[in-house]
């Protein structure tokens, strides 16, 4: 009884640690969410079982996510994970009145004016997604396959800077995820470092 | 991030100076005192010599003067942020080393911590002048320098600013020696140490051995020069009875694996006031140590 009893312990242990540093671990469960989009739509992580799910941090008026729309990197990736059936939807966790905090007429407003096509634009407003996830950057990606399991965690690229010169010379990680999983191998750079703005919680 | 020595053609390294002149008109014409307003920030570029002679070496630096509540950031950012970086344009010849980095603050934004600097900083870099040079000849170089400044909000900016030296037989020091003194007490010191640093469950452990020099420390601050090893909170550092500095921190969010070095800044404050900065690097090792 003495090893089971030790083992239920281990268990409990392991996941009061998980819940103290809350965040989207690679090879853990991706945390549930259920949020609003730009339009009113609900979505829940579980609407989308089977397919594979880009989330996207976003802050419209961070200098390192215009650098990846002002170039049109993110534009093109989410065009192409959308033809390949990847859905991929954008978060906005910026509180009221800080930075990057928008309502869903100005997210569409937005998405419209950058010509950007994500799945859906979440509204995580109180942050609650976006700390579940562990989210500190704007842009932080997360690849979720379709077992609901997180594949990726990390940077859009290798090349920290907030100059969209530095794109063409940097490897995309969300797109050599994403391609890793297509050919169902496991994920080569499966965790990086973030870069960007704070999230404004 | 290393500055790159470059080689440029007198042409370039001209029209480079001309820009930074039209940029920057104080700073390029005095180059010390003379501060450049920019976003949140005046900046200028200072050396610790006023004439330099053939194939000696000097500090010069960056200086930043951040405006209240806006900040820049040491060279791991912590869990956002941007390092600064340098970029030299160079006569052939010259040689540019890295940045030294001065001991960093902890930086909260909201739930984030970030490393970095507030007021005023001064980063310096280890410029050689070139061999070639004669007594009589201007020693000229430029720096592009780009950093990111941020209070809640984040702004990039740069500035390319021309340094422009006397050569002579005896090199002069300048008004600004002292304050490279001051500042490069504060860089950490690359010290030899043997230890262990190693990844458990949750947490990443760390030994060092014969911390004699964290003895008589009335506070001891931890910082992580390895990016993607440990969180960003406060690290919690105790020196055992056997003489070692141990702590044992949660891993980083961002943990991929142990590097095969990994680095930390540790900084020792005397009970009276005194600072010194260390480096200690590491082997990275999967697993606790066996005991020998």
């Amino acid at each position: 009884m003495v090893p089971l009893i030790r083992l239920a312990l281990a268990a409990s242990l392991g996941l009061a640690s998980l819940a103290a540093h809350a965040a989207a671990t690679v090879g853990q469960p991706a945390p549930a969410f259920t949020l609003t989009d730009s339009h009113g739509k609900t979505h829940a992580l579980s609407d989308f079982a089977g397919k594979t799910v880009v989330l996207e941090w976003f802050n419209h008026e961070c200098p390192f996510v215009k650098k990846h729309y002002g170039a049109g990197n993110m534009q093109r990736q989410q065009d192409a994970s959308e033809r390949d059936g990847v859905v991929w939807l954008l978060v906005n966790s910026s509180a009221p009145g800080k930075q990057g905090h928008v309502d869903g007429a100005q997210a569409n407003a937005i998405l419209g004016e950058w010509k950007a096509t994500p799945t859906a634009f979440l509204l995580d407003h109180d942050g609650a997604i976006g700390r579940a996830y562990g989210a500190k950057t704007t842009p932080h990606l997360f690849v979720i396959d379709g077992e609901g399991v997180v594949r990726y965690a990390g940077a859009i690229d290798s090349n920290p800077s907030p100059d969209p010169a530095d794109i063409p010379g940097a490897t995309q990680f969300v797109e050599a995820a994403l391609a890793d999983l297509a050919a169902g191998r496991p994920v080569a750079r499966a965790t990086t470092q973030p870069y960007g703005c704070s999230v404004k919680y | 991030m290393s500055a790159t020595p470059a080689r440029a053609s007198r042409a370039l390294l001209h029209a480079a100076c001309a820009i930074a002149l039209i940029a920057a008109p104080a700073a390029a014409a005095t180059q010390t005192n003379a501060l450049t307003p920019t976003q949140h920030a005046r900046v200028g570029l200072v050396t610790d010599h006023d004439a330099v002679r053939p194939g000696q070496t000097l500090q010069v630096g960056l200086r930043i003067v951040h405006d209240p509540g806006w900040h820049t950031y040491w060279i791991n950012s912590g869990d956002s942020g941007l390092a600064t970086r340098f970029d030299w344009t160079l006569p052939d010849g010259a040689q540019a080393g890295p940045i030294r980095w001065p001991f960093p603050e902890r930086l909260p934004a909201g739930p984030l911590v970030n490393f970095g600097y507030s007021d005023t900083l001064l980063l310096p870099a280890t410029l050689r002048v070139p061999d070639s040079l004669r007594a009589g000849e201007r020693f000229r170089a430029t720096l592009r320098a780009r950093w990111l400044i941020c209070a809640e909000t984040c702004i990039p900016d740069e500035a390319t600013l021309a340094l422009d030296l006397a050569v002579a037989r005896a090199p002069r020091t300048s008004a600004e020696a002292p304050a490279f003194a001051a500042t490069l007490a504060r860089v950490p010191e690359p010290l030899p140490a043997t230890g262990h640093a190693w990844r458990d469950a949750t947490h990443v452990a760390v030994q060092i051995d014969d911390a004699a020099w964290t003895r008589d420390a009335a506070r001891i601050e931890v910082f992580p020069l390895t990016p993607q090893v440990v969180a960003s909170t406060p690290i919690e550092a105790r020196l055992g009875p056997d003489g070692a500095l141990r702590f044992r921190h949660p891993a980083s969010e961002a943990f991929d694996q142990m590097p095969a070095r990994v680095a930390w800044a540790i900084g020792v404050h005397a009970p009276d006031g005194r600072f010194r900065a260390w480096e200690v690097a590491l082997p990275g090792e999967d697993a606790r140590p066996q005991r020998r």
